[in-house]
């Protein structure tokens, strides 16, 4: 009968279809799930309803950022948007974060992580700007940002009191004043990136173990500019589950077993280009004895001073051993 | 009792009634909560799912649970393949599926319905999309507009290719290089010949340039390995790390 047909036609386009699309749709990359939208006002009314889904902007590698990222906060759905990820995008400025700081501010009040991974454009000024709109923001991310100082990092201890994850890596005009700056403003860290941070020095170092003990991830990867003074220090870091210490040429038998009393450690990188020459087994087993419970991840490449590195060896004194780095 | 094998009943909205082994019908987070919380004597009514959907529900749930218990000899591949055809049904049994696994809460097979039907959408135009569901374009032209216009920002621009230049490895030993099927990679580095031989061998892309740096002559001879990485459709992740030959 035509009537029963159409009332079909009608249950599946008003109830049925729009029913599984919110269901699916948690499973969707951002542009099929606003695809979504587009076909039909009861699916769009009935995604536009569940929040949940609306909370993360993804505009990785596109280009026109800036103006996409202007255009998405600009809309009701997004104004409690909980990440935005702009990493390796292009075409976005210090400018397009200042028309969001005096348009959009709003809708970054609920934002946690932040990724500008890339984005080179950006300055201290475009830090300032879009982290005065982020009070609650967690995670900060600026891979490879040539462009940020000391200055920018000001702005953001300032603007974002809850961060708990920092990315500087690649960011080489950084300084011991931004560490400083850190570890004055977030003794709840957990993680911290300073791959490539080639101003900074141990002092400045120091001053983070000191401060911010809960840190369990800690990168500073091709810093050949530290020493033991500061590789000592790495003991006080009770929660220190990842340690990235690739290129750490002066490090000795002596600073690593100091780290070695970090006795949570999972993961420990110790490669080196040109060889970290100081480290011996000696201080394999001093590492052993306090992580042989917990290491699963174990990279010596490039410490031409231990011999006993084969597969076998590592595995005696740490049993756990999952990720070998063993380089021919 | 104690008889190695509970059964449980269900009554679907049709008024059909399934006795399931206990160990069957708990597959469903619902009915295991129920069971556990009301008296297990009584039958259960599963309102929102029908005789037909049920019966297939059970099906899945049955062969699960036989295949993790060992009580079936089956591989997983064989299992992975049985999935497979277990979703190959009309769409109106499909979209069944789902909503009475949402409800029954049976997280592999909602997974497993839903991927299916996620599967159908990627990379789909609205247009196609329709046609795919039989879904009727309810918007009239002007609104229709208005919701494109709107969400223009979360498409590529047709045609439009981004360039993403990375001048220089932010790191000596290892750079994450992501490409996708509709930007260019142009990638600057140094020790390039290796690295030009890797990325056109791995990528496989033609969008992919990369541009020599006057090379050092004091950088030491570094042997490179390239893994690859694939991250979604279209999209690969190059991590390049080099090592120092001893």
């Amino acid at each position: 009968m035509e009537v029963e047909g159409e009332e079909q036609t009608s249950i599946w386009n008003k109830e049925t279809v729009p029913k599984v699309m919110k269901i699916v749709s948690t499973r969707l990359a951002q542009r099929d799930l606003i695809s979504l939208l587009l076909l039909s006002p009861w699916i769009h009314r009935t995604l536009i309803s569940y929040p949940s889904l609306w909370l993360s902007i993804d505009l990785r590698e596109m280009n026109n950022a800036g103006d996409r990222l202007i255009a998405a906060l600009s809309l009701p759905r997004y104004q409690h948007v909980k990440q935005i990820s702009l990493e390796f995008s292009q075409d976005i400025d210090d400018d397009h974060l200042e028309v969001i700081k005096s348009k959009c501010l709003g809708s970054l009040q609920d934002l946690e992580s932040l990724n500008l991974n890339g984005c080179q454009k950006i300055s201290d000024k475009g830090i300032e700007a879009v982290t005065s709109c982020c009070p609650k923001l967690k995670v900060f991310s600026i891979y490879w940002n040539v462009r940020a100082t000391d200055e920018g990092v000001k702005h953001l201890v300032k603007n974002c009191k809850y961060i708990v994850d920092l990315n500087f890596s690649g960011c080489k005009h950084l300084s011991d004043k931004s560490l400083q700056l850190v570890a004055d403003n977030y003794p709840e860290l957990e993680s911290l990136n300073l791959t490539r941070c080639v101003k900074m020095r141990d002092s400045g170092l120091q001053q983070v173990f000191v401060k911010c003990s809960f840190l369990q991830s800690l990168n500073i990867y091709a810093l050949s500019s530290f020493t033991d003074e500061a590789y000592k220090k790495i003991s006080v870091l009770s929660h220190l589950k990842f340690l990235d210490l690739c290129g750490a040429q002066n490090l000795s038998d002596d600073g690593l077993s100091c780290i070695a009393k970090c006795k949570k450690l999972v993961s420990l990188n110790l490669t080196c280009l040109f060889g970290i020459v100081g480290v011996t087994d000696k201080c394999l087993e001093a590492l052993s004895k306090s992580c042989a419970n917990t290491m699963t991840t174990l990279d010596v490449n490039g410490c031409i001073g231990i011999k006993r590195r084969s597969r076998d060896d590592l595995l005696k004194l740490f049993p756990y051993l999952r990720c070998f780095k063993v380089h021919s | 009792m104690g008889s190695t094998s509970t059964k449980i009943k269900l009554r679907t909205s049709d008024q059909k009634v399934f006795e399931v082994e206990k160990a069957v019908a708990v597959q469903s987070q619902t009915i295991k909560y129920i069971y556990e919380n009301g008296c297990p004597d009584s039958v259960i009514h599963v309102h929102s799912v029908s005789g037909d959907i049920l019966s297939k529900i059970l099906d899945y749930c049955k062969k699960h649970v036989n295949s993790a218990a060992g009580k079936e000899d089956i591989s997983p591949e064989e299992l992975y393949e049985w999935d497979a055809n277990f979703v190959k049904v009309d769409q109106n049994t499909l979209f069944d599926l789902i909503l009475a696994a949402n409800c029954l809460k049976i997280e592999s097979l909602l997974d497993l319905t839903c991927q299916t039907v996620a599967n159908m959408i990627k990379g789909k135009r609205p247009e196609e999309i329709r046609t795919t569901f039989n879904i009727k374009n309810d918007y009239t032209i002007e609104a229709e507009e208005a919701v494109r216009r709107e969400n223009k920002w979360a498409f590529d621009m047709l045609g439009g290719v981004g360039t993403m230049v990375i001048e220089e490895l932010a790191d000596d030993t290892m750079s994450k290089c992501v490409t996708n099927t509709k930007s260019r990679v142009c990638v600057i580095a140094a020790n390039q010949i290796v690295m030009m031989r890797s990325i056109s061998k791995l990528a496989n892309k033609k969008s992919i340039d990369v541009y020599k740096q006057p090379q050092n002559p004091t950088t030491p001879r570094i042997k490179e390995s390239v893994k690859q990485r694939n991250v979604g459709t279209g999209f690969i992740e190059l991590f390049f790390h080099f090592k120092c030959k001893m």
